[in-house]
Formats: structure tokens, C-alpha cells, sequence
């Protein structure tokens, strides 16, 4: 459980937070919060996909940086790298207050995600090891990504809620699908025609347990309509994160017996970029009635 | 020609005991003071006409500093105007500016900048406001002894105007950078330099008019002695009227506390000098006038005892106003002895004694009873005799001293409504008993047993042979009982023998029942189950109905603390724009002083009532009893014009502490006038500055509960 720490610690802010005391109205008897809000974050991935530092390993992870490179054909079937150092995230939500400044809610998230780049692809590919025995030529998927979380949370209650500053913790699933309208390609001349090739059961989702932490400033334009600014602190609730095993382009692929991405290989990939883009700085619209 | 002169003689002759009369009358049915005639103009102009007007004509200040110097002073002269205190064209005033006239007769410039108002206030003083405006409390009336000393009071006023001692002390504070803060007595803070100026200057205008140099000392003495009541009389039985009530002596100290005040107390915090150094540099002024005359009055003296005696009638209201029982209740009694029988007199006394016991019932004495090594002279004596009555001893003397007041006026219902309402509150009195009330008064009593005991002398005598001495005792009591009285008559029984009369009264004992009854009823509430309590509640949270009047709300902005005249009225200023869009508005009745030019004396007064209404709800300790309404006639006729109204009450603080740090904050209370029950609303806070939204939640706050 390497995220154990943090859970008990986001669990032991919550019940602070709970317990504190609100007055008995409402602003403007508000108690219905829409928002809408762009969030954005740094990818913090580190170099080490496994954690450690190896020169003599199967997958040494070198480059530094390389946790967010990916890379895709462009119209012109060309190859062409990406460094997504940003993730941009649309949210919307929902938020109904009671007892005076509880909030209890419900949020959608969307963003794209391109997979990052294999670690494994760009090192020591010679034309003597039978392991990678091209180029890693092939795209990294793209996926949509949705959230889903409850939230919970409450108002500070020195003044009257909606007010300032909000506070909500959100249980949810993260759902990454495969962006199927991809101009997915093996190399540039090679395009993937059945998607069964490029991921295994690529229709299926991957989902994620994710515990967030949020505060929210309110800055009020007109007495129903807010700007908002926020910081979002998210946790992934799984484990495995060492996406070291069943790499793409393995022997399964060569034989046919497998997709390019394994099930496995990206279900740890997704988990271990997700997990470490914990902070995400949110901006937006709130509309209270 | 001649026949003419008899005519207006006989007018004459014929007139002035009519006008005597009247005031004679107007005293008996005494109701507050109230304004008269044509509002004055300080009233009807708008704020920002005013400040416009005194940037004008003020010379002495920088031109950088006039406009905050402008604001500032009305600010100031514009609160108390909207204090509900102020009188005009009423008695008091007209005799202040007779006597300003006199002073000002050969001031006819300084005449016309000059006003004179009479303020409905204990405080003895008087103030000068920049404008040219002057106010003489009633407290200041009520004390001083004849014309010649308020002249001369006025005059020192004057000389403040006229020698410009505010603009004097805006420059001094503005180069000490002093903050400027709007509190009144800041503003009249004049160095003692000004007061001595003043004390000296004043004597060129009083000397010119005539008056006698002989008051000047007594001036002096007056304000030295202001503390004290406007009389100094000895307490004695007929305190409490009815020669049939015994009250023990052992209740009252042997001797009223000394009255302490001495003239050269320590002046180095005050903005006064001293009244000895006062005397004293007086002393030297006088001497430089020669052929002082010898005038204490111009004005007709029955004309200054009338209104030294509204003032004195007021001071009795202002003490029940706030709360001050025990003061009312001495004045009544130094003023009975010249008003014997006077409606308003009495009616105040029941209240007082109404309220004492209510207040400690409520458990509240503390409010009305305090600091009694404190007091001095002989009102002392009351304080000390009435800290040694219990609840039950308090209680029974209200229903005592309502119940004779009530005999000596029959016929009026406020007052055998107040008496009911004492004896409702004999059934709150914890542990009490009303059948060990005695039946005959306690002089009667021992005056029975003395008869009882010669009868028995000779019985007595005859001992029975081998009674044990216990025996004896109960064989002794056994008679005593006879004497209609079961009480030990010991002075801690006095208050069993007080209710004599009325004890075998049957209105009396339905009145006690009938509150037992409800008591009794009330208690019933806490055994609710959960589904009905959760019932009651929301009968509480239910809207309220009835008209509303509101008053001028309590507003302040402050910047790091400090007084933000700018922000306070930008405050003002948006919630009189909020308040519509939120209030039910054909509900709505402003009752706030605007000084606006639709002011009506009529608004004015009802406004004025409606404020001193709240000075006693505010200063009412008396928990769950109904309220009683001190200017009871005028109240129910205003009451009437509406639809059981509730008086709302706003107030708001609105802080900065930091260009991000903002708060505002407010809450409302509504006191529904006809019961006096009083609802709060929420507390209400947002960082928010002083903005619609911020302000408009506050309005949408309090008017949510209609």
C-alpha cells in the first residue's frame, strides 16, 4: 500500500472538517451550486518507471522527462512526438447544500490522456537484440478520460455558506476508454486497421478508485455568480503502478497472439502517470441559487 | 381710547391664568414631550446639502481639510438629529430660546445663526454642534434653579460657536495627527483653554442681558451636583403612601450614605477643568464687570417652574425608559409632594414597582439594583432597603403600592391593568404561599395581640398547676391564634400582613389562580414528544405576519479599526436601495428620521416614540412577563394605524482589516409591538466589502422571516 500515508492523512482532514460548526441560513438562501471549470496540472511523473534506478536491468529507465513524451502520426502519416507537460481537465458539477453549509455533490471530469511514451523504446535498440528488433515506431493510445465522484464537504463556517472557501473531499472512479478515432499506425506505413491489434479488448475500460481533496475560493461577481479558484489534490486508490511486464510489442504481438498493448501493461501505465498527477489547479464559473 | 386699555387689561388679567391652567392641566394628564409646528430646517436638508453648505462658510480650516471637516461635523449633528431625542417648538425649547433671545439682543447676526433645541436626556449638559446648533439636555433643566443659570450655560455654548472652538479643535487634532473619529463627545473635545474662554466670554453676553453675577457659583455647583437627583429629600414612611403598611425600620440603614463630590477632584483626564478651578478663574472675570444687576429672571418665574417641571416629569420617564427604577421611584416621590395625585406620577410609580418586581422575578436585580455603597444621599436609603427585599417581599410590595394607586384612580384601566399584572406575578415567586397571607395588617395585628395579652393577664396569671413549660408555649400560641393571625409578628413577616385587604378579594385570588393555571399549562411544553417539538419549531420558523416598521438601521464601517465615515454611509446608502427589492413593501412602514424634505413633525414624532419604545425594550430585563409600554396612549394610537406591527431592528459592521480582508456582518431582531416578544434573525456574515451583494444578502436575511 504505498498510498496508505496519504489516505489516512486525507481521512483525518475530513473528519476535522466535518466537525466543525455552520450558521443556520444560507446566502441568499442558496443552496443549489453549478459549476463549470477548467482544471489543469503538471505531469509530475518521475524517471523511474519502477521507482528504481537500474543501468543493468531488463527495462533500465533512463531520460529524464520521458514520462511525458508520447507520440502520434499526424495527417500526413508523419511520426511526431509530443511532450504533454500539462493536463487539461474540464470539470462539471453539481453541489446542494445543507445544514446551512454542508455540501454533498456529485462531479464529471473529462480529459484527454496520451499514454506516455515506453521507457523501453528508446533505449539501446540495436538490430542484434531480438527484443525490440524495429524502432518503436508504434503510437501511443490516446484515451478519454471520465470521472465520476461523490463529494463531501462543507463551507468554512465563520460566515455565511455559499461563502469563500469550500472545502470537499470526492470518492469516485477515474474511467480511461480508448480514443478509437485515432489515426492509430504500427509505423508510417503501417496503419492499424482492427483496433483488436493495437490494445486487447479495447472497448472495455479501465477504471480507477480515486479519493480527491479539493478547496475551492470563491470570489463573487454578482450574488448568484462566482469565480472560482482551486486546488485539486487526487489519489489514485490502487496499487500496482510497475508497468514492467507484458511491454508492448512483446512476443505475443509478433505471433499474433496479442495486441501491441497488453491489458496488463496499460492498466499499470495508466496507474502510475494518474497516481502521480496528484495537483491540479482549477478555474472557473459557479452559478448558486 | 382709554376703554381700550381696560379691554386688553381684563384680556390680559383674563389669559394668563387661563394659560396657567392649561399648564397647570397639561401637567396632570402629562404625556412625553413631543415636537410642534413647522419642522426646522436642519431637518428637512439633505445631508449632502449640508456638508455643501458648511464647506462654504467655513474660513478657519485648510481648504484640503473643509470637506472632511464638513462630514464629519454633520455626521455627527445628523446622528443626534436622528436620535428620536431631539424636541422642537415644544415648551422646553421655546423657553431656551427666549432666554438665547435675551442674551442675543444685541447679537442680531449671531441670532440668526444660532439654534436652540432641548434634548430628551438625564445627562445634564449642553452641546454645541458646528452648524450654529445648540442643545440643552433636560437632564440640565431639570437641575438648574431659575433662568439666570441656564442663560448663563447658554452663553458659554455661544462663546464655543463663536470662537470657533471646534475648528480649533479639528486644526490642533489634524497637526498632532490625531485620528479623526465622530464620536460626539470627540467632537466637543475642546481643550479645558476653551472651556475656561468659554466660562470667561460668557459673562460679556450674560452681563449685557442683565443677569445676576450672585447665579454664576450656583452654575457651578449645579453641574458639580448633577449626579445626584434634581432634589434632595429626607425618605421617610410616606414613601410608600399607605399608612397602614408597616415596614420594618430594620430594612433601612441608619443613615444615607454621605454625599461626597468635592471641587477639585483630579481634572488631568477630563476635557473640563475642575469646578474649583473653574470657580476660581470665574471669580477673576466677574470682578472685571462692575453695575451687575440683580436679575435672576426676565421671563415670568411660573413659566420656568412649567418647564423645570415637563423637564423633571420627563426625567421620571427616562429614568423608567432605562431602567433606572429606583432613581424614578425618589422623583416621583420629591415630585408627589407637589403633584399629589398626578395620573402620570402614579401610573410611573406602579410601573417602577411593576417592573422591579417583574425584573426580579426574571432574576434580574442586578440591573436596577447595584452599586449601592456607591450611591448618596438619601435615595441611598431606598437602594439599601429595597437590595434587602426578597423576590417574594419585592413582589408582594408591587401589588401593594399598584393595589393603593389603583384605589386612588379607579377608573383608569392602565393602571388596574398594571396592578393585575403585579399580582399575576406573585404566582411566579418561587415557593410561595398565598394562603400564608394575613388577613388584617400588621399594626392591626399587634394591636390585637396587645388587647389580646391585657384580656389574658389575669387568665394568664393563673397557671395551671404542672403544665411543663411547652405545654404553656403551645396553650399561648393556641391563643394567639385567636388574633386572627398566625404569623409571628417579627419584622422578617412584615410582608405576610401587607396584603391584608385584598387577600379575601376575589377578583384578587382569580387573577393569582388564573396565572397558576397558566404556568402550569406553559410548563407542560417541555414533556412534548419529539414529533411535537419538531412541530413547535417549525411553528416558530413560521413567517411572520403584520405589518413592519422599520427604523434608520445601525450601521458602521470600520477601516483597521478605525471609524470609516465614507464607507459607513456608502453602507447606509445601499441598503436603502436593498431594502425594496427584498422587503414585502406593502408591508413596509419606514419609521426611520430621514432628514429629507418630506420630514413631518407628525413622522418625526412617531419615529421619536418608536425609538424611546426601543430604548426600553433594550433596557427591559423583565424575561418572560408582558411588556408594559411607558407612553402607553400614544403607542396604542400608533399601534392602531397598523396591522399588529413588528418593529425591525437592523444592525451592521462592516470591516477591513487588509486590501483583502473583508467582512460584513448583521443581524436583525423584531419585536412585535402589541406582546413586546422579540425574534432574532440569524446571524449573518460574509467576507464580502461593502457592495450589493454583500449588503442585499444582509436585507434578503432579515426580511426572509416575513
Amino acid at each position: 500500500m504505498k498510498n496508505l500515508h496519504l489516505i489516512i492523512f486525507a481521512c483525518l482532514l475530513f473528519c476535522f472538517s466535518q466537525s466543525t460548526y455552520g450558521q443556520s441560513t444560507n446566502f441568499f438562501n442558496q443552496k443549489n451550486i453549478f459549476s463549470v471549470r477548467a482544471s489543469f496540472n503538471p505531469r509530475l511523473i518521475p524517471i523511474g518507471q519502477n521507482g528504481n534506478y537500474t543501468d543493468d536491468g531488463m527495462y533500465a529507465n533512463e531520460g529524464v522527462g520521458r514520462g511525458t513524451y508520447y507520440q502520434y502520426y499526424d495527417q500526413n502519416n508523419k511520426l511526431v512526438g509530443g511532450d504533454q507537460k500539462f493536463n487539461l481537465m474540464l470539470n462539471a458539477s453539481y453541489k446542494r447544500i445543507y445544514n446551512s453549509d454542508k455540501v454533498i455533490g456529485v462531479e464529471f471530469n473529462y480529459q484527454k490522456h496520451n499514454l506516455t511514451i515506453n521507457e523501453t523504446a528508446n533505449i539501446g535498440f540495436t538490430e542484434d537484440d531480438y527484443d525490440i528488433s524495429k524502432p518503436f515506431l508504434i503510437s501511443t493510445p490516446v484515451f478519454n478520460t471520465y470521472d465520476i465522484q461523490i463529494l463531501l464537504g462543507s463551507f468554512s463556517d465563520a460566515v455565511l455558506a455559499p461563502n469563500q472557501h469550500l472545502f470537499t473531499y470526492g470518492l469516485g472512479v477515474r474511467m480511461f476508454s480508448l480514443d478509437q478515432d485515432q489515426n492509430y499506425r504500427i509505423d508510417s506505413e503501417t496503419p492499424i486497421t482492427d483496433l483488436d491489434d493495437f490494445l486487447d479488448d479495447y472497448e472495455k475500460v479501465f477504471i480507477y478508485t480515486r479519493f480527491s481533496m479539493n478547496y475551492t475560493y470563491r470570489m463573487l461577481i454578482t450574488k448568484n455568480l462566482s469565480l472560482d479558484l482551486g486546488l485539486n489534490f487526487n489519489i489514485g486508490l490502487y496499487q500496482d503502478m510497475d508497468a514492467v511486464d507484458n511491454l508492448p510489442m512483446e512476443y505475443g504481438y509478433f505471433t499474433g497472439e496479442s495486441a501491441a498493448y497488453s491489458r496488463n501493461f496499460v492498466r499499470n501505465k495508466l496507474g502510475h502517470e494518474t497516481f502521480f498527477n496528484m495537483l491540479y489547479f482549477r478555474t472557473g464559473l459557479s452559478f448558486a441559487i | 381710547m382709554k376703554s381700550q386699555y381696560i379691554r386688553s387689561f381684563f384680556v390680559a388679567l383674563f389669559l394668563f391664568p387661563l394659560i396657567l391652567n392649561a399648564q397647570e392641566s397639561s401637567l396632570t394628564q402629562f404625556k412625553t414631550s413631543k415636537s410642534i409646528g413647522k419642522a426646522p430646517v436642519i431637518f428637512t436638508t439633505s445631508f449632502d446639502d449640508k456638508v455643501a453648505a458648511k464647506i462654504e462658510s467655513t474660513n478657519n480650516i485648510k481648504d484640503d481639510d473643509k470637506e472632511e471637516y464638513a462630514r464629519y461635523t454633520n455626521y455627527a449633528l445628523n446622528s443626534l438629529l436622528q436620535s428620536g431625542l431631539v424636541l422642537y417648538g415644544d415648551p422646553m425649547t421655546v423657553f431656551v430660546e427666549k432666554v438665547a433671545a435675551k442674551l442675543l439682543a444685541n447679537e442680531p447676526n449671531l441670532e440668526k445663526e444660532l439654534q436652540f433645541y432641548v434634548i430628551k436626556s438625564n445627562i445634564t449638559n449642553a452641546l454645541c454642534t458646528d452648524p450654529g446648533v445648540i442643545f440643552i439636555t433636560t437632564g440640565l433643566i431639570s437641575q438648574i434653579e431659575n433662568e439666570a443659570q441656564l442663560a448663563y450655560i447658554i452663553a458659554h455654548e455661544i462663546v464655543h460657536y463663536q470662537e470657533k472652538h471646534l475648528e480649533e479643535s479639528f486644526n490642533k487634532s489634524k497637526e498632532t495627527n490625531l485620528e479623526i473619529t465622530t464620536s460626539y463627545e470627540d467632537l466637543v473635545l475642546l481643550s479645558k483653554d476653551h472651556e475656561f474662554e468659554a466660562d470667561a466670554n460668557a459673562l460679556k453676553l450674560y452681563h449685557a442681558a442683565g443677569y445676576s453675577d450672585k447665579e454664576i457659583n450656583t452654575v457651578f455647583d449645579v453641574l458639580m451636583y448633577s449626579y445626584l437627583t434634581f432634589d434632595e429629600v429626607k425618605i421617610d414612611n410616606s414613601f410608600f403612601g399607605n399608612p397602614e403598611v408597616y415596614i420594618p425600620e430594620s430594612y433601612f440603614p441608619e443613615k444615607a450614605n454621605p454625599i461626597l463630590a468635592f471641587e477639585e477632584y483630579d481634572d488631568s483626564k477630563s476635557t473640563h477643568p475642575n469646578i474649583r478651578r473653574r470657580k476660581d478663574a470665574i471669580a477673576n472675570e466677574i470682578e472685571k464687570y462692575s453695575d451687575w444687576e440683580n436679575n435672576s429672571h426676565f421671563i415670568e418665574t411660573e413659566e420656568f417652574s412649567y418647564v423645570q417641571n415637563i423637564a423633571r416629569f420627563e426625567s421620571v420617564r427616562e429614568n423608567l425608559l432605562r431602567s433606572d427604577y429606583i432613581k424614578s421611584l425618589y422623583e416621583i416621590y420629591i415630585l408627589e409632594k407637589e403633584f399629589p395625585k398626578n395620573e402620570f406620577l402614579q401610573t410611573s410609580k406602579a410601573l417602577a414597582w411593576l417592573f422591579m418586581s417583574q425584573t426580579n422575578l426574571s432574576g434580574k436585580k442586578r440591573s436596577f439594583i447595584k452599586k449601592i455603597d456607591e450611591k448618596e444621599g438619601s435615595i441611598s436609603m431606598v437602594y439599601s432597603f429595597l437590595s434587602k427585599l426578597s423576590s417574594e417581599e419585592m413582589a408582594l410590595m408591587a401589588v401593594r403600592q399598584t393595589h393603593d394607586i389603583h384605589k386612588e384612580f379607579p377608573s383608569s384601566k392602565r393602571i388596574k391593568e398594571i396592578r393585575d399584572e403585579a399580582i399575576s406575578a406573585l404566582a411566579h415567586v418561587r415557593r410561595f404561599d398565598i394562603n400564608k397571607l394575613e388577613k388584617i395588617s400588621y399594626l392591626d395585628a399587634i394591636k390585637l395581640r396587645e388587647e389580646y395579652l391585657t384580656d389574658t393577664v389575669q387568665t394568664d396569671t393563673l397557671a395551671i398547676e404542672g403544665e411543663s413549660k411547652y405545654d404553656k408555649i403551645k396553650r399561648i400560641r393556641a391563643k394567639q391564634s385567636s388574633t386572627k393571625s398566625t404569623t409571628e409578628l417579627i419584622d422578617e413577616n412584615f410582608s405576610a400582613f401587607l396584603l391584608y385587604d385584598l387577600v379575601g378579594n376575589r377578583e384578587f385570588n382569580e387573577i393569582y389562580e388564573k396565572e397558576i393555571e397558566k404556568i402550569k399549562n406553559e410548563k407542560g411544553y417541555t414533556s412534548l414528544s419529539k414529533k411535537e417539538r419538531k412541530q413547535l419549531k417549525k411553528e416558530r420558523n413560521k413567517k411572520l405576519e403584520g405589518d413592519i416598521i422599520l427604523i434608520t438601521p445601525q450601521l458602521e464601517a470600520n477601516y483597521k479599526g478605525n471609524f470609516d465615515l465614507d464607507k459607513t454611509l456608502l453602507f447606509y446608502d445601499i441598503m436603502v436601495k436593498e431594502i425594496p427589492k427584498y422587503a414585502p413593501t406593502e408591508r413596509v412602514y419606514d419609521n426611520s428620521i430621514a432628514l429629507a424634505e418630506d420630514f413631518t413633525t407628525e413622522k418625526y414624532n412617531e419615529a421619536c416614540l418608536i425609538n424611546s419604545y426601543l430604548v426600553q425594550k433594550i433596557n427591559l430585563n423583565n424575561g418572560e412577563f408582558k411588556d408594559q409600554i411607558i407612553d402607553y396612549e400614544d403607542m396604542q394610537g400608533l399601534i392602531k394605524k397598523f396591522n399588529n406591527p413588528y418593529l425591525v431592528l437592523i444592525s451592521g459592521e462592516a470591516n477591513k482589516s487588509s486590501i483583502f480582508r473583508n467582512s460584513l456582518s448583521g443581524k436583525a431582531q423584531y419585536i412585535e409591538i402589541s406582546t413586546g416578544n422579540v425574534l432574532k434573525s440569524n446571524y449573518y456574515s460574509v467576507n464580502l466589502k461593502i457592495r450589493k451583494a454583500s449588503v442585499g444578502g444582509l436585507v434578503f436575511e432579515v426580511f426572509s422571516k416575513f
